[in-house]
């Protein structure tokens, strides 16, 4: 595999105008939407994919990714300064960094951030770049039952990994299975679930959805009570950089980091709040003086926030190999390919070269971008910390009108999204979660599919899944995972233990 | 939120009979010539096992530990406000005009959230204007203009 060819290449597609720019505006919105509450990447991508309409399918790509590896960056300011996760991939970050904020040393905690990342990032591309080609090998391998055993795996490790009660994630799951079936049967043509409406006739629409469930219902919830935030002044640059001790002390942890962020990268359900979490676990346990955590231990923000970061390259790899998004984030990333007429799949790096390249060097560029940004500007970022709510709050929500709107100029669409802000903070004050709902709308027409197409194979048996050597080591994968936390729990109550909150059902 | 989840439990219930009834209509076919009903029906089928075992959950849970009331429960003034005037600008963007209803809107929404009434229409007035001029002229979207303003 010629990798620095292909590099070359990628370099070259990134220093054509207007990619260069539509990187930079990438990872500074990306910043923007890290350093302020209410907006994540999520809401935000969602809210930037009918644009890209007008771009050119490189552009857009590179655009909406940097927005999302910007957004890690960004939000470990706001965790280290102002003690409130901008991102909650960086809630851990509050434990230690706000402490060696108050402690005199925000300085150090954030330069070792924008470093661990930039690191992280950096190696966990040459993963993308290498892992991408050798898993697409892999995926020229699958047939429909392979496919719908791997969407099951990774229905069940979204549930198992799931913060909340994992018979709520399945729950969740299964409602966003439903919602994925309506609209026009691509089999037969007819209609489900439609009731004559043409807006719903190709499907629920997975923009109107996002944005209702993360974008309207995250702001109905804040606007229950505004939290107060003090902001600690930023250090002048001088200070942002990290001593000796600071790099003796962090350079493990981020090496560390950077694995632990690739590999949970890696799998449907983890992605970057898992591998910060993961993160910041392991580094605590096998630290010499653990009773420093929670205390200002620079170990604590080096290794999550470098895990975060690399977990971002990491989430490509399925997309691009399998077709199957690792994540939200993922899924949305799709759906801009998709408005593009790519559809990811075994043979998509082959048959897009300058797009995947591009978009990986365009990775380097945007780390190399964001160090600056996030260092030398760091006291404009704070001003922006200063914006109350109350005045945010408004205009996240005309973003999200007019992102919804412009898709196909629908107001039904409007409703849709109106309707889904509703369910969206039923579902938070009920404690249900977003992820393997939205993760299951994407994932229903490829699920669909390739179980219909096995069961005509096999003649409606279901041993197709088991006779073949991959479909059966995903599927045993998937039952085992989906049972764990029956199986825990039913342990407990045979040996008489006290049931913890968490690990009820 | 703990002491309704019984209720939310059959509520999956009463959507899986739902949903189980429109798959029968729509035809599952069999396993050897699945139609297009057979992934609904075994999603609702699902929902409701799952929504049973929830329901069973929740009671066991009540007896077990003494219920905490939630802090923070449903503001539903805030809430009906901010979902019917989203709905309203939805039926009136057609007839009054990208312009107009947005800036109506954002008066509205700013009043929600107890901003002052300065700020409240010098916010409308920049991010209506910033937006029509971002949308309409630099990414060329097509707004309503509405039967007044005509523009």
């Amino acid at each position: 595999m010629d990798v620095l060819g292909h590099l070359t290449l990628g370099f070259s597609v990134i220093l054509q105008w207007p990619n260069p720019g539509y990187c930079f505006l990438g990872v500074l919105v990306g910043t923007l939407i890290g350093v302020l509450p209410g907006l994540g990447p999520v809401t935000t991508i969602a809210l930037l994919l009918p644009s890209t309409y007008y771009l050119n399918d490189t552009s857009a790509i590179i655009m909406l990714s940097g927005v999302y590896y910007g957004a890690m960056y960004g939000g470990s300011t706001t965790s280290i300064l102002v003690n409130i996760p901008g991102e909650t991939s960086s809630i851990v970050t509050c434990l230690d960094g706000h402490k060696m904020a108050l402690q005199g040393r925000a300085g150090a905690a954030l330069g070792i951030s924008a470093f661990g990342s930039l690191i992280g990032g950096s190696i966990s591309v040459a993963g993308l770049m290498i892992g991408a080609g050798l898993l697409a090998q892999a995926a020229l391998r699958f047939g429909p039952p392979e496919y719908f055993a791997l969407v099951f795996m990774s229905f069940s490790l979204l549930i198992y990994l799931s913060s909340g009660s994992p018979l709520k994630a399945t729950i969740m799951a299964l409602v966003g299975v439903f919602l994925g079936t309506i609209g026009t049967d691509f089999i037969t043509g007819e209609p489900r679930f439609t009731y004559g409406s043409l807006t719903i006739m190709d499907g629920i629409g997975l923009v109107p959805v996002i944005m209702g469930v993360f974008g309207i219902a995250e702001v109905l919830v804040n606007l229950e009570g505004e939290v107060k935030r003090t902001v600690i002044k930023p250090p002048k640059f001088k200070n942002l950089l990290p001593n000796l001790r600071d790099w003796r002390d962090s350079i493990a942890p981020i090496f560390r980091g950077t694995f632990i962020g690739f590999f949970l990268g890696l799998l449907p359900g983890g992605g970057a709040i898992m591998a910060s979490f993961a993160s910041y676990a392991v580094e605590k346990k096998i630290s010499k003086h653990p009773e420093k955590f929670g205390h200002g231990a620079i170990e604590g923000v080096a290794g999550p926030e470098t895990a975060n970061n690399s977990a971002v390259a990491a989430c490509y790899v399925p997309l691009v190999s399998f077709g199957i998004p690792a994540n939200v984030v993922m899924a949305l990333i799709l759906g801009a390919l998709m408005i593009h007429g790519i559809r990811p799949g075994p043979t998509f790096i082959a048959d897009n070269p300058n797009l995947f390249w591009g978009v990986v060097a365009s990775m380097y560029a945007g780390n190399a971008m964001l160090l600056v940004l996030n260092l030398p500007l760091i006291a404009v970022w704070v001003r922006l910390l200063a914006i109350p709510y109350s005045i945010l709050f408004p205009l996240i929500l005309l973003f999200c009108v007019i992102g919804v709107y412009t898709i196909h100029n629908n107001i039904w669409e409007l409703v849709i999204m109106t309707i889904f802000g509703f369910i969206g903070y039923m579902m938070r004050k009920f404690k249900y979660e977003g992820a393997p709902f939205a993760f299951a709308l994407v994932l229903t027409p490829v699920m669909e599919n390739s179980l219909r197409q096995s069961l005509l194979m096999s003649e409606g048996s279901f041993g197709i899944f088991f006779s073949r050597p991959i479909a059966c080591t995903l599927m045993v994968a998937g039952i085992i995972l989906f049972s764990l936390p029956a199986v825990h729990l039913l342990k407990q109550r045979a040996f008489g233990g006290q049931i913890r909150k968490d690990q009820r059902l | 939120m703990a002491k309704h989840d019984h209720l939310v439990a059959l509520f999956w219930v009463a959507v899986s009979i739902f949903i189980c009834e429109e798959s029968i209509r729509l035809d599952p076919g069999s396993l050897s010539n699945p139609g297009p009903g057979l992934i609904p029906l075994g999603s609702g089928l699902l929902l409701g096992g799952f929504g049973i075992v929830l329901f069973i959950r929740t009671f066991r849970a009540r007896q077990e530990e003494k219920e905490t009331v939630s802090k923070g429960g449903i503001r539903w003034q805030e809430l009906a406000l901010a979902l019917i005037s989203l709905i309203g600008y939805a039926f009136l963007l057609d007839y009054l005009g990208f312009l107009l209803i947005t800036l109506i809107w954002m008066v509205f929404i700013c009043r929600v959230g107890k901003v002052g009434w300065k700020k409240t229409f010098f916010i409308s007035a920049v991010t209506t204007s910033l937006c029509y001029i971002l949308f309409a002229h630099f990414l060329d979207i097509r707004f309503p203009q509405g039967v007044f303003l005509g523009f």
